[in-house]
């Protein structure tokens, strides 16, 4: 047992170390938005909940968290329903040059969010679109639809089809195939996409950061507030949407997970 | 017009360069339960889709009760699918399964149920109205797609290898109540099979297809005491066939030239012209072994080459003595003397053999 210990060591120290790489930042600026002081760095004088505090009074990164909250469920919604549409065209009609539609919808996973950015924000001031949140939101539709489209388009297999079939073959219009069964069967692939697409977008910057002006996201407003220099009020609004991003991800295990357990 | 439930023109359509159904034109009765039997490939489950809309054949008409329904979307038919997988709605209940269809068609929820309620206890389920498919085994699911396709009373009921899936045992137990609940609700079912026992046991008419043609359609006895053709002879029950030229014919009757002698056999309207092939198909059940009389051809001998011990009788190979191609295979009696490697004398009644044009 002892040498089986000995050679277990290195296994364990390379895990921790791994774990260490990945996590001690966020540890560090998670146990630092408590500290009772003026800047988060060591020494930690003590613990207070005075900078959550600020970040509660302080209207501008309130306002930033509704905005975000709206553009993240607004835009997934939006990439969850037009990738769910465009894989059950691809997947259930003969379409011309079906390959080189597939290929392109899913394109834009492999652009950078800056050049997507820089081309929107372009677009937009030829066409006279102004910088808003529904712009980002956009945008956010953009870098989120090819990941739905591809998730959905996995999941939707011949058995499905063939179930589709026979909801027509009772009466069903299309649109009651779509709403009553080819959706409902989907739904773990519906929910997870959504989910994934809301994490994306909660805490994107360079897009919103290009297409947003007056009202901002709260990257943006966190950015802003990086400006002028550091202080534990930044860590302390940095650990909020890290535990929001830390919720929604449980939220997607547990229900996506459970449900694929069940079936 | 209207004792017709299905009406197929001259039907044909291609995948590719593959033909699915080559002019197949057939008729179905109204309240009747037809068979399609065939191999994969011969073109089966393509005229089941033809006739429940799923494709629109590449020429031909198909009439349902009258009407041409060629161009008309599966939804708008007066015909329902049982599918091979069951395709039931894996997130409804039972009920809003077999409801679904009553649904699209506006029925309001109260009734839907009492009518799901009604199909299930047809079908042996009474009990699991409230039920996910998950739940159930398969051949309750079966139950289900079938109470589900009956629950919007079609005029056709259209199944796709429906027992498929099953054990053997199931299956047996299922084709006995899918017949029971056919003559109960009166509805015309056309069922497609690859398996000749299920085809025999259940059809009212079996229609024998091969290579998207087909090749006989009768009552199950006809076709199969009868075939019309050497290929629904092999696929229909097991048959010996004995190769044969046509030397004469005169009055309904052939003079055939074969490896085990020369016989005088009466021949149908389809009858060889002289100097055809022939072939002579023999059921196993209607070799006699060792024994003679007037209307006994003798085949000759032949040794027992193996034999197989089948409950009710034995089966055995025999190898002819003149013939060495001829392997006829005749029922024996479940006790007897016969053993591998003895003798016996060979013979079939007159009238139980069938002559088959030589389709090469």
């Amino acid at each position: 047992m002892k040498h089986k210990a000995w050679r277990l060591a290195p296994s364990i120290f390379y895990a921790l170390a791994i774990y260490g790489f990945i996590f001690l930042p966020v540890v560090v600026l998670v146990l630092f938005s408590f500290q009772d002081g003026r800047f988060p760095i060591p020494p930690l004088k003590g613990l207070s909940l005075r900078w959550y505090e600020a970040v509660w009074n302080d209207r501008r990164l309130m306002e930033a968290l509704v905005n975000s909250m709206t553009v993240a469920v607004g835009s997934s919604l939006m990439a969850v329903l037009l990738g769910f549409l465009s894989a059950y065209g691809l997947a259930r009609f003969a379409l011309p040059a079906k390959g080189l539609q597939r290929a392109l919808i899913t394109a834009p996973l492999t652009v950078s969010y800056l050049i997507i950015g820089m081309g929107l924000l372009i677009t937009f001031n030829a066409v006279g679109i102004p910088k808003s949140l529904a712009a980002a939101g956009i945008g956010h539709v953009v870098i989120n639809m090819p990941l739905c489209f591809a998730i959905i388009y996995s999941q939707m297999g011949d058995h499905q089809a063939n179930i589709e079939r026979a909801a027509r073959d009772l009466g069903a219009r299309e649109w009651q195939v779509i709403t009553l069964v080819t959706a409902p069967m989907l739904w773990p692939a519906l929910f997870a996409s959504f989910f994934l697409s809301m994490t994306f977008s909660w805490d994107e910057f360079i897009i919103s950061f290009l297409l947003t002006r007056f009202d901002v996201t709260l990257p943006v407003e966190i950015w802003s507030l990086l400006r002028s220099g550091l202080n534990p009020k930044t860590n302390a609004v940095g650990s909020v949407v890290f535990g929001i991003s830390v919720v929604l991800v449980i939220v997607l295990e547990l229900v996506v997970f459970r449900k694929g357990r069940r079936s | 017009m209207t004792d017709l439930a299905v009406d197929v023109r001259n039907v044909t359509h291609h995948y590719d360069s593959f033909t699915a159904l080559d002019a197949v034109s057939l008729t179905v009765p109204t309240g009747s339960y037809t068979v399609f039997l065939g191999p994969s490939g011969s073109g089966k489950t393509t005229l089941l889709s033809v006739i429940g809309g799923f494709l629109v054949p590449q020429s031909g008409e198909v009439l349902i009760n009258g009407r041409d329904m060629t161009d008309v979307a599966p939804a708008k038919r007066p015909t329902t699918t049982v599918f091979q997988d069951y395709a039931l709605f894996p997130h409804m209940t039972i009920g809003a399964n077999v409801g679904f269809g009553l649904r699209m068609r506006g029925i309001g929820s109260k009734e839907r149920r009492d009518r799901a309620q009604r199909m299930l206890d047809l079908v042996g389920l009474g009990g699991a109205q409230d039920k996910k498919p998950h739940e159930l085994s398969g051949g309750q699911r079966q139950r289900v797609a079938l109470a589900r396709a009956l629950a919007v009373e079609p005029s056709v009921l259209l199944l796709d290898e429906p027992l498929g899936a099953l054990d053997l045992k199931l299956r047996r137990q299922m084709q006995a109540e899918l017949k029971a609940i056919q003559r109960e609700v009166g509805t015309s079912f056309i069922h497609v099979t690859h398996d000749q026992e299920e085809a025999m046991a259940i059809g009212d008419t079996v229609v024998v297809m091969s290579h998207g043609r087909i090749e006989d359609m009768g009552t199950p006895e006809r076709v199969y005491l009868r075939p019309a053709t050497l290929f629904t002879a092999g696929f229909m029950g097991q048959s010996s066939f004995l190769k044969g030229g046509v030397l004469a014919i005169s009055g309904g009757t052939a003079e055939i030239e074969t490896a085990c002698g020369r016989f005088a056999l009466p021949v149908g309207d389809k009858s060889p012209e002289a100097g055809e092939t022939v072939v002579l198909s023999i059921r196993p059940e209607h070799f006699v072994v060792d024994s003679e009389g007037d209307d006994i051809l003798p085949l000759g001998s032949a040794t027992v080459e193996d034999l197989t011990f089948a409950g009710a009788h034995h089966l055995a190979v025999l190898k002819h003595a003149a013939d060495d191609d001829f392997r006829p295979v005749a029922q024996m009696p479940q006790s007897g003397h016969a053993q591998v490697g003895s003798k016996v004398t060979l013979g079939v009644r007159r009238d139980d053999v069938v002559v088959l044009k030589d389709q090469g």
